[in-house]
């Protein structure tokens, strides 16, 4: 029977055109924008940048020793980019003199590096401009203008820029749980914050999109006066279940389809607009780079925890269901979609708290509000994983919660169909907590 | 055979069925009869296990009835409709595989009852497109399309144009034909009369009246009279002054009596003779549905007054 109601149910979704629509020509029209205005933008910032290079750069350089280490750094960044070097000219005599040519002259700009610039205190760099322009040329600037600075300190204090490459070398520090057994277990605070964010966040992002439909998918069923044929045929429990179960495939069906085509359609504009353009440092361009993973991750990249995976995996979904069946009671409970509507705060409260407690457990895992939250069926679906990352959960802790959470769900579908059920007998009667209390107690 | 059997059922607080008992039995068609509120819907409900009773039982073929008993039954609410954006043929075989069929079973019992109400033309249409008229055969079909045994309609005929009324009627003829048990609420005393074998008579969850139709009215008595005359109609008021009987009607040679007390009908047959110059039509009968309807509701109201005062 549920398999009967959950192949019509999915399949009444996904053949409407408007499924087909959204599913195929979102996507398609997200890649297509993203793609005119990632041309446009860096057609725009290729010109911009050959403009600059083209006009030049009048250097005031106070300090006098700066001026050839920057046309040796423009150089190098040539080199690096694949692109034709700055010109630039050293220019003398009082800079209000320097800044009144510059205005009239046919330079890009003019940068004024005053004296004492490896001092304790430096005193700021000023680039003059005439118009402003992005923030990539202007950043490709003081890249070499940096590079020629940080040389200039490291020969005030003797140091070789081999020391400086020395200096910069990642340093590894993990945090490692030592068990009883000697089994080592590794683990990055800072990712665990983020599995647990990232989790609490699709479960929100799913329940929010999706858990709409549900609700819908439930008023409908109510407003078109079949549901009393459909309950004297089918239990109300798996009537529910099968039409949860359908939006939930139906879901992972559109995602499913759009990761697709957005990924295909993300690298297709990717390598066409932003491939050539420079990035800071001369880097490879891209942004995970080692840099980036040390400044996010100080305790490195937690190794891949199999065990976890396969929690989120089972309570991935366990989370839509019990916060998907929130959806389905408030639908049963009106006949007006936008008294339903006003009524979805409370269904996006479990999910709020999730996401809240998600943030706070980096700092207190073994929290009171932490470990109550990894068992309670409606926030443990996004804390118990990150907690695993942290603490060293026993076995039957985890099943415990797991059990705990599918049987909350179960519960709640079930009293969910008693809901709906219940509603039938009250059409155009307004649905309070008398009601809704009278249903659940009826049998 | 459907038997209702002392059920009770509350909402509340509120007595909606006190006690109820009766049965419909195959083959026979049984008219729910009751004025508003009196508990028939629960009761059908009750049938259809949408909601349980709280004392006594509903047994269909001598099972409890439950989830086993489900598909074995056919149900048209009153509170009914259709999928707005599903196509008919679709939503037929949705709820003939609810009820049990295999897909192919599904899809020709479908095309077959499309067929029978002339509405072939209507598979690939969503409701939306359909009349008011339309979509009531569509929820007919709804609720035979599986071939039940047991046929639950509740006022299956309201909306319906008289063509497709007598398409409905032979529909139903045709399952009572092949053995099934037809139960269907209404308000329409007449459709009532027509169809039905036996009736239950119901009002504030109480069971006034059951039985076969025929019985019942005997029961009642020929306690209507018919006269056609000529002549001095004077014996009519002497009559109804007398108390012995209430004038339904009355115009020029003409009078439908009510019988009343232990008045024979022989009675009014002697005061005519004598009365007029000449009798031609003479008939006592048994009394209408809505006669017994109106007498037996109206006699339970009493009662519960009574009861209410006490």
């Amino acid at each position: 029977m549920l398999r009967i109601v959950f192949v019509n149910e999915y399949l009444r979704r996904v053949r409407t055109k408007a499924f087909l629509l959204t599913t195929l020509l979102m996507p398609a029209g997200v890649v297509a924008v993203a793609a005119v205005v990632g041309g446009l933008v860096a057609h725009s910032v290729q010109s911009e940048s050959k403009q600059a290079r083209q006009q030049g750069i009048a250097v005031y350089d106070e300090d006098g020793r700066l001026f050839p280490m920057l046309q040796r750094n423009a150089m190098r960044q040539q080199e690096d980019d694949d692109e034709s070097a700055y010109v630039l000219t050293e220019v003398a005599g009082p800079l209000a003199a320097a800044k009144a040519r510059f205005r009239v002259g046919g330079y890009h700009g003019l940068l004024h590096l005053p004296a004492g610039l490896a001092d304790d205190v430096p005193p700021p760099i000023k680039f003059f401009v005439k118009e402003k322009q992005s923030v990539i040329a202007e950043g490709a600037v003081r890249d070499f203008v940096l590079r020629a600075v940080r040389e200039l300190r490291l020969a005030r204090h003797g140091l070789s820029p081999e020391a400086y490459a020395t200096m910069r070398q990642r340093l590894v520090f993990n945090v490692v749980g030592l068990a009883e057994d000697g089994d080592e277990k590794s683990g990055s605070v800072g990712a665990s914050g983020v599995a647990a964010t990232v989790v609490a966040m699709i479960i929100l992002m799913v329940g929010a999109i999706y858990g709409g439909t549900v609700m819908q998918a439930i008023m409908e069923e109510k407003s078109s006066r079949m549901a009393e044929v459909v309950i004297s045929s089918a239990a109300p429990f798996e009537l529910l279940l099968g039409k949860i179960l359908a939006v939930s495939a139906m879901a992972a069906t559109q995602m499913g389809v759009w990761l697709i085509l957005l990924a295909a359609g993300g690298l297709a504009v990717a390598g066409f607009a932003f491939g050539d353009v420079p990035t800071p440092e001369g880097g490879g361009g891209s942004f995970l780079d080692d840099e980036f993973v040390a400044e996010a991750f100080p305790g490195g990249l937690p190794q891949v925890r199999w065990d976890v995976v396969a929690v989120v995996l089972v309570m991935l979904p366990l989370g839509y269901l019990i916060n998907a069946s929130v959806f389905a009671a408030l639908g049963a409970m009106h006949e007006n979609p936008w008294e339903a509507q006003m009524s979805v705060t409370l269904a996006m409260l479990p999910m709020m708290i999730s996401m809240i407690v998600a943030q706070t457990i980096v700092f207190a895992p073994n929290s009171p509000l932490v470990l109550v939250c990894a068992f309670l069926p409606f926030t443990a679906p996004a804390i118990l994983p990150a907690r695993m990352l942290l603490v060293d959960m026993a076995l039957g802790q985890v099943a415990f919660s797991i059990v705990l959470c599918a049987a909350a769900t179960l519960g709640m579908i079930w009293l969910c169909g008693r809901i709906f059920r219940g509603s039938l007998l009250i059409y155009g009667k307004k649905f309070g907590w008398r009601e809704l209390r009278q249903v659940i107690a009826a049998d | 055979m459907l038997e209702i059997d002392h059920v009770t059922k509350r909402y509340d607080g509120t007595l909606a069925v006190d006690g109820a008992s009766f049965s419909a039995r195959p083959g026979r068609i049984l008219g729910l009869l009751g004025p508003n509120g009196a508990g028939k819907t629960s009761i059908l409900r009750m049938v259809n296990n949408i909601t349980k009773p709280d004392g006594g039982q509903v047994r269909l073929f001598g099972e409890v009835v439950g989830r086993g008993t489900q598909a074995a039954i056919g149900y048209m609410p009153e509170e009914r409709g259709l999928y707005k954006n599903v196509k008919v043929g679709e939503q037929l075989i949705y709820l003939a595989r609810l009820k049990g069929l295999g897909k192919e079973e599904a899809r020709r019992a479908a095309r077959e009852w499309l067929d029978t109400l002339e509405a072939a033309d209507w598979r690939d249409k969503k409701p939306t497109e359909l009349s008011r008229g339309m979509q009531q055969k569509v929820q007919f079909a709804l609720a035979l399309v599986h071939a039940p045994r047991l046929i639950v309609l509740d006022e299956p005929f309201s909306g319906l144009d008289p063509l497709n009324s007598a398409l409905v009627e032979q529909a139903i003829a045709e399952r009572k034909a092949a053995g099934a048990i037809v139960v269907f609420a209404s308000h329409r005393m007449e459709q009532v009369e027509q169809l039905c074998d036996d009736i239950c008579l119901i009002a504030s969850g109480r069971v006034l009246i059951a039985g076969d139709l025929t019985e019942v009215r005997r029961r009642f008595g020929r306690n209507t009279v018919q006269l056609g005359f000529d002549g001095d109609g004077d014996f009519v008021a002497k009559l109804a002054a007398a108390g012995r009987v209430e004038v339904r009607s009355q115009a020029e040679g003409r009078a439908e009596l009510h019988l009343l007390g232990d008045c024979p009908p022989e009675a009014v047959l002697d005061a005519a003779r004598a009365s007029a110059d000449s009798l031609h039509l003479f008939q006592a009968s048994y009394p209408s549905l809505r006669e017994i309807f109106i007498e037996a509701v109206g006699a339970a109201n009493v009662q519960r007054e009574t009861e209410d005062a006490n």
